[in-house]
């Protein structure tokens, strides 16, 4: 009967993981990396959670427009109004008191 | 520059990927596909490589939420490899696809040779002929998926079994068990393949 010892199953090991190894030769083409591509490009975007700091910044990006509108609205409106300071007032109290008051009323 | 594939670190990669950077994958893939390749090639058949490194990368890509980066992309993404090549021997076993090559009179002259044979040189020289690796085909398409991917790792290969249990993500415990049992079983293969 041909039984095979222990040190022949040590030689077979070695030359069959000497064949195992002469595998990684093997010669394979570049065209599957463009397949892969094609194929995650079309596959759904991630849905990850955003964090808050993205959240907060994309919500400051979108309110910058309005926010720029808003100040060049209300400026035009401030210099289109006719308001009074403090001195003025102190000045037409002085000047004359009786006419003040009939300010201060209108 | 951080937005430079070619510099940027992994883990920088992996989060624009995961922005919507698709493209940025791509710096990825080019980096890392010698090591997928090498992988692949050893533990599928010539014909199916091809297939089985898109289904690496694709896995890869679909599985990059979950990439925690403590063991590093690479290790990551060979253990994803191996996973990969594990499915499809289950795979292919499960739909009894397996080649079931004919062991030949030259196959038997082969084992005849290396255990006669005495230098080691000569020994690997052996390992480069086209018996070998039929040979080896033949036996490992008689083992089940499970055993012909530990006796990849750890006999052919000579992984230790906590690398194997990495790889596989298996528990050592079940790796030297099952290595063990397949060593078995894969000498008393070759034993009846020098009886025929």
């Amino acid at each position: 009967m041909n039984s095979i010892k222990h040190e022949d199953h040590v030689k077979l090991k070695k030359a069959l993981a000497s064949a195992y190894g002469k595998k990684e030769s093997a010669d394979v083409g570049d065209l599957w990396q463009v397949k892969v591509m094609e194929h995650i490009r079309n596959l759904d975007p991630f849905h990850t959670q955003p964090s808050y700091l993205d959240l907060f910044q994309r919500l400051v990006w979108q309110l910058a427009p309005v926010a720029c509108v808003l100040v060049f609205i209300l400026g035009m409106v401030l210099s289109q109004v006719d308001f009074m300071t403090d001195y003025v007032i102190a000045k037409i109290f002085i000047e004359d008191p009786s006419n003040y008051s009939l300010f201060a009323l209108l | 520059m951080q937005n430079d594939p070619i510099k940027s670190s992994d883990t920088e990669i992996v989060r624009r990927v995961l922005k919507g950077d698709v493209n940025a994958f791509e710096s990825l893939l080019i980096r890392y596909k010698d090591t997928v390749l090498k992988i692949v090639k050893k533990h599928v058949p010539y014909n199916d490589v091809e297939e089985t490194i898109q289904n690496v990368f694709l896995r890869t890509y679909q599985s990059l939420p979950s990439f925690r980066g403590e063991s590093g992309f690479k290790q990551w993404l060979s253990s994803i490899a191996v996973r990969t090549c594990y499915d499809f021997w289950r795979k292919t076993y499960r739909s009894r696809e397996v080649p079931m090559s004919v062991l030949t009179e030259k196959h038997q002259n082969w084992l005849e040779q290396v255990i006669t044979e005495q230098s080691e040189q000569a020994i690997n020289e052996k390992g480069s002929q086209n018996e070998a690796r039929e040979l080896l085909d033949w036996a490992l398409g008689r083992l089940s998926a499970e055993d012909r991917m530990v006796m990849e790792l750890v006999y052919l290969e000579g992984l230790s079994g906590k690398e194997a249990a990495d790889l596989l993500g298996w528990s050592v415990a079940n790796v030297k068990v099952r290595c063990f049992r397949s060593r078995k079983k894969l000498e008393k293969i070759l034993k009846a393949a020098r009886q025929k």
